[in-house]
């Protein structure tokens, strides 16, 4: 079973792509910000990386400019999310590594799809 | 003499151009009456005061002003909260993108009647989340914080609040636990200490995000006398020297990546409309402890200017 690593300071959106992913047949971890979802991610080798932006202690930009400095992490598909959906920081996330941006809110669809698109 | 000089500093060029414009005439031997002479002294006093006038209006007009708009205190909060806007609009944002997504969600065949339930109750503990911003937010604007008094049974309420809060926490993997020794009523307004305490324990959380340990969050109640004292315990990184001594001032915000700060000022305003106190002990690395405490002598309906 392919493994998902969510990165998310917000419980709710948490949840939800949680449950979203678990019924498209995923395994699910969840980290509650960019810190916790490096050792995370380090430990658990996951095939997919969804990472809010702005977080406490570490944002997404940090998680993304840590882990792709590692050789294991340098091709994983690691999407940004945010609430701020402007153009600046999708191009902001991906000048720091990030494979593409998904912005809030997010339909159940749209988030199996595309986990569905890469992984295949 | 000292003002004679701050005259010629100020006015040196009439000073001059007035110099050399008798110069001339003397240079050039023009012979004119004596009346003549007055008349032209007499012009140039009149144009000089007309030009002092001048400006002395234009100086008090720009102070008059500045002074309008330094002094009015919703005119600063207005603009400090068009600065703040972008914290609170994304703030806003999260809670109306996760009730959209949920909506989405429940609009489908896919899902059973026990997550449907599920769902439209996080749809409610969202709604919540947004109007409990819009109040702080209305109640941070207006210049009277009116309470709406009631009699509350504190540890039925606490419940409550905590069930609330209780998703976070188990989420960032807190601890959390309740000590509701004090079980009889209080008068309070109920959606604002409710927020007060929201406020608090949203710190905590963030507070207790960088840390290896396990955490723990504590609310407990007690009576102390003629008081009822609610406690919050953190076991996170503490609040910073650097901000420790303006927490309760506005905008006073560190380490949160959407922080407004409003919330611990509002909290304040909150304790004082009730007559309360609110007070706080912190260590790095150890934690910190919010105390509420609320007098239990009878209140009449309050309308407190903040």
């Amino acid at each position: 079973m392919k493994k998902i690593l969510i990165v998310e300071d917000q419980a709710p959106v948490a949840k939800i792509m949680e449950e979203i992913l678990k019924k498209g047949g995923y395994e699910v971890y969840t980290a509650v910000n960019g810190q916790v979802g490096i050792e995370r991610a380090i430990e658990i080798k996951p095939d997919f990386i969804f990472t809010d932006i702005m977080m406490p202690v570490k944002t997404g930009y940090d998680l993304l400019k840590e882990l792709r400095v590692l050789p294991e992490f340098q091709t994983l598909p690691i999407y940004a999310i945010s609430a701020k959906g402007g153009t600046k920081d999708a191009e902001a996330a991906t000048a720091v590594g990030a494979t593409g941006f998904l912005p809030k809110p997010f339909s159940p669809g749209t988030v199996l799809e595309l986990v569905k698109k890469i992984l295949s | 003499m000292r003002k004679i000089l701050k005259f010629l500093n100020q006015y040196h060029l009439y000073v001059l151009a007035l110099f050399l414009f008798f110069i001339i005439l003397f240079q050039l031997e023009v012979k004119l009456p004596l009346s003549r002479y007055i008349a032209i002294v007499f012009s140039c006093i009149v144009f000089f005061l007309l030009i002092i006038l001048i400006k002395y209006e234009r100086e008090k007009s720009i102070l008059k002003y500045q002074l309008s708009y330094k002094n009015t205190d919703n005119e600063i909060k207005i603009n400090a909260i068009g600065k703040a806007a972008l914290f609170i609009v994304h703030d806003l944002k999260n809670p109306m993108s996760t009730i959209q997504t949920l909506v989405e969600m429940a609009n489908t065949d896919q899902i059973s009647k026990e997550e449907r339930i599920r769902n439209l109750t996080m749809v409610y503990r969202e709604i919540q989340r947004l109007n409990d911003m819009a109040h702080e937010i209305l109640d941070f604007v207006k210049e009277k914080l009116i309470l709406k008094l009631e009699k509350v049974k504190l540890d039925s309420f606490l419940s409550e609040v905590c069930d609330f809060l209780k998703i976070d926490f188990q989420y960032a993997n807190v601890d959390f636990q309740m000590d509701l020794q004090y079980t009889k009523a209080i008068t309070i307004d109920r959606e604002k200490v409710r927020r007060v305490i929201i406020n608090i324990a949203k710190n905590a959380l963030e507070a207790m995000q960088n840390s290896q340990i396990k955490n723990k969050f504590t609310i407990s109640t007690k009576q102390l006398g003629n008081a009822v004292l609610i406690s919050l315990v953190d076991t996170g990184s503490g609040i910073s020297k650097s901000i420790q001594k303006r927490i309760f001032n506005d905008f006073v915000t560190e380490g949160k990546p959407n922080g407004s700060g409003i919330g611990l000022y509002m909290a304040k305003a909150t304790m004082d409309a009730h007559g309360g106190t609110i007070e706080y002990h912190t260590e790095a690395g150890v934690g910190t402890t919010f105390n509420l405490i609320f007098s239990l002598e009878e209140k009449d309906e309050k309308n407190i200017n903040r």
